[in-house]
């Protein structure tokens, strides 16, 4: 079965480079330009990871990832972090909202796909040993 | 040298000039009374000698005459001697028993016999003498003279003696006025430059940029003041600084944000150039560097925005001004827009009058400006919105009025909008995509104001937003 991920930016160049590098590597991807469409879509669409950008009209990502979280059923949902700002200014933040692990602006493909690949396995590990 | 210092030292010798003015003023009309008094005092010893020996004269009894002599001698301070002498200067009674009888030898005594009323003078005879003499009257004649001597050292002595007591009371209450006076003046001191202290401080925490610092004086004098005008400087610079990281912030998201996705772009080409083997065929480059392209232009664009704001800074913005056709400027940058707005389903329009007449004016700069206007518009209004731009004459100039049907300006902060990195921020949460950075408004009120024209805004929250601006209609010869 394909994973599914869930994409948030406000920004469509963002959006649809991401597309570009995920869905080769045999992903589904689903966007949303802000928080409400990212709630609603999370409902619809069920995806197994969340890419979420911190600056979001409306609602930002920080407030965003936290009312997720607050939900039980998306409770243990992996978040990923993108950020134009300098990693170590955010990381500890966002980390103790409970993303679980963050990409800055610019990314290499390659390194975005592993980091997917990584939260990913390490969800489905601690799925499993529950 | 502290103010507290300099404040002490000041009023001290206030406090200490007054206190010695106040006492030596004092001493001095002291001395005054007491003189005057002891002058008194001396001429009313040889009036009642006068009456006594008046009486004596009459009655014809020199016993009482002796006997009140010798009563002024011991009971009034300073008397040499006393004595009664007849017109010839034979002397009836006197002090000294042994003068009694005989002539009056003072070298005074020419004058003290002619006497009409009291006369005063001095004479030395072993010692300074103050001699004073009254005529004693029988009916209108004059039958002798009274005199009575007072010792000048004596004198000098019981005036001294008395001036002494005074000096004392008035050291002592001085003294005590001065320590008052000290301690008031300390304190003073101290309330004084307390809240100057205070105040240095918190001018100190606030230079070290700790805009939360607040002084906490209250006092209704204009050192109170002082306090309250000083916290709202402080809360005038946190809203400055405040203002500036937001654009700081801002700046860093426009300047980053496409850079970086421009760099992702660009690795995720060469990532596919690399896999070039594997597959080549559903993969859109036109696509991708048109959007290269884009995020390209909008850095530029802002850098290009940066420039003209310290260009608008340094007063070094110029327009070159020539006869145009202003109404092909309107349509070039709507119909720009339209792909834009037809995407964001907002109706975009014009309406330009006829025999619109040539506008003097500077052709980029004025495109800068609709740019900027409809731009705006279009960020701030929702789907299905209407955005128009009407050109037309009124007051022998040109105006423009760009309208939309968007989220509307705060009363509150519409007198604000032309300035500096000023967003609504509400407005600002609303926008998808590029934000912006708040400097498009002051760039375009310093291109209409170049060229002589004029900018403003009405809008009606939740209802929508017209801006206008006035341009100057071209004519020959100027």
């Amino acid at each position: 079965m394909k994973e599914k991920i869930l994409v948030v930016d406000d920004e469509e160049d963002y959006l649809n480079l991401l597309r570009l590098i995920l869905l080769p590597e045999g992903f589904e991807v689903e966007t949303a330009v802000d928080g409400e469409e990212a709630l609603e879509k999370l409902e619809k669409f069920n995806p197994s990871l969340l890419i979420l950008d911190v600056n979001l009209p409306k609602i930002n990502g920080y407030e965003l990832c936290k009312k997720i979280r607050e939900e039980k059923r998306f409770a243990k949902l992996p978040i990923i972090m993108l950020t134009v700002r300098s990693k170590e200014e955010e990381e500890a933040f966002g980390l103790e909202i409970g993303c679980d692990d963050y990409i800055t602006k610019p990314f290499e493909p390659t390194a975005l796909v592993a980091r997917v690949n990584a939260v990913l396995r390490r969800t489905k590990r601690k799925k499993g040993g529950a | 040298m502290k103010l507290r210092t300099q404040f002490s030292i000041f009023t001290t010798l206030l406090v200490l000039l007054s206190v010695g003015g106040v006492s030596g003023f004092l001493y001095y009309t002291e001395r005054r009374v007491l003189l005057k008094e002891m002058a008194k005092k001396e001429e009313a010893t040889v009036k009642q000698l006068a009456q006594i020996g008046r009486e004596a004269l009459l009655v014809k009894d020199d016993l009482l005459l002796l006997n009140y002599v010798n009563l002024i001698k011991k009971t009034t301070p300073g008397v040499r001697y006393a004595f009664i002498e007849n017109l010839q200067g034979k002397i009836l009674a006197h002090t000294d028993p042994f003068k009694i009888e005989t002539f009056d030898t003072t070298p005074v005594k020419e004058k003290a016999l002619s006497s009409e009323d009291v006369v005063r003078q001095t004479f030395f005879q072993d010692e300074q003498i103050l001699d004073f003499s009254y005529p004693v009257y029988l009916g209108k004649k004059k039958e002798a003279i009274a005199r009575v001597g007072f010792s000048k050292k004596k004198l000098n002595e019981i005036i001294t003696e008395s001036l002494a007591r005074t000096r004392t009371r008035i050291l002592g209450v001085g003294f005590i006025t001065l320590i008052i006076g000290l301690i008031i003046a300390l304190v003073m001191a101290y309330t004084m430059t307390k809240p100057i202290q205070i105040i240095s401080h918190g001018a100190a925490e606030i230079g070290k940029g700790n805009f939360e610092y607040k002084l906490n004086i209250e006092r209704k004098d204009e050192l109170g003041k002082l306090a309250f005008e000083f916290n709202k400087m402080a809360d005038q610079l946190k809203e400055l600084d405040e203002m500036k990281r937001d654009f700081v912030s801002s700046v860093t998201h426009e300047l980053r944000s496409p850079l970086a996705a421009i760099e992702s772009y660009i690795n995720m080409m060469l990532k596919r150039v690399s896999e070039i083997k594997r597959e080549i065929s559903d993969f859109d480059w036109k696509d991708n560097f048109l959007r290269m392209k884009k995020n390209t232009i909008r850095l530029s664009r802002f850098i290009n925005d940066l420039l003209d704001v310290a260009k608008i800074e340094a007063g070094k913005l110029d327009v070159n001004p020539m006869k145009i056709d202003y109404s092909l400027v309107v349509k070039d940058i709507v119909e720009l827009f339209k792909p834009k707005a037809t995407e964001q389903r907002i109706d975009l329009s014009y309406k330009i009058i006829e025999n619109l007449p040539p506008v003097y004016g500077d052709e980029d700069r004025l495109k800068q400006v609709l740019t900027n206007l409809i731009g705006n518009a279009l960020k701030f209004t929702p789907e299905g919105g209407k955005i128009e731009v009407k050109v037309y004459v009124k007051n022998d100039a040109v105006e423009t009025a760009v309208s939309d049907t968007g989220c509307g300006i705060p009363p509150d902060k519409i007198d604000r909008i032309f300035s500096k990195f000023e967003q609504v921020k509400s407005a600002r949460d609303k926008v998808k995509g590029p934000k912006g950075t708040g400097l498009g408004l002051t760039i375009a009120k310093a291109i209409v104001e170049l060229h002589g024209g004029k900018i403003w805004v009405e809008s009606e929250l939740g209802k929508g937003t017209t801006f206008f601006f006035t341009l100057p209609v071209f004519k020959e010869n100027v």
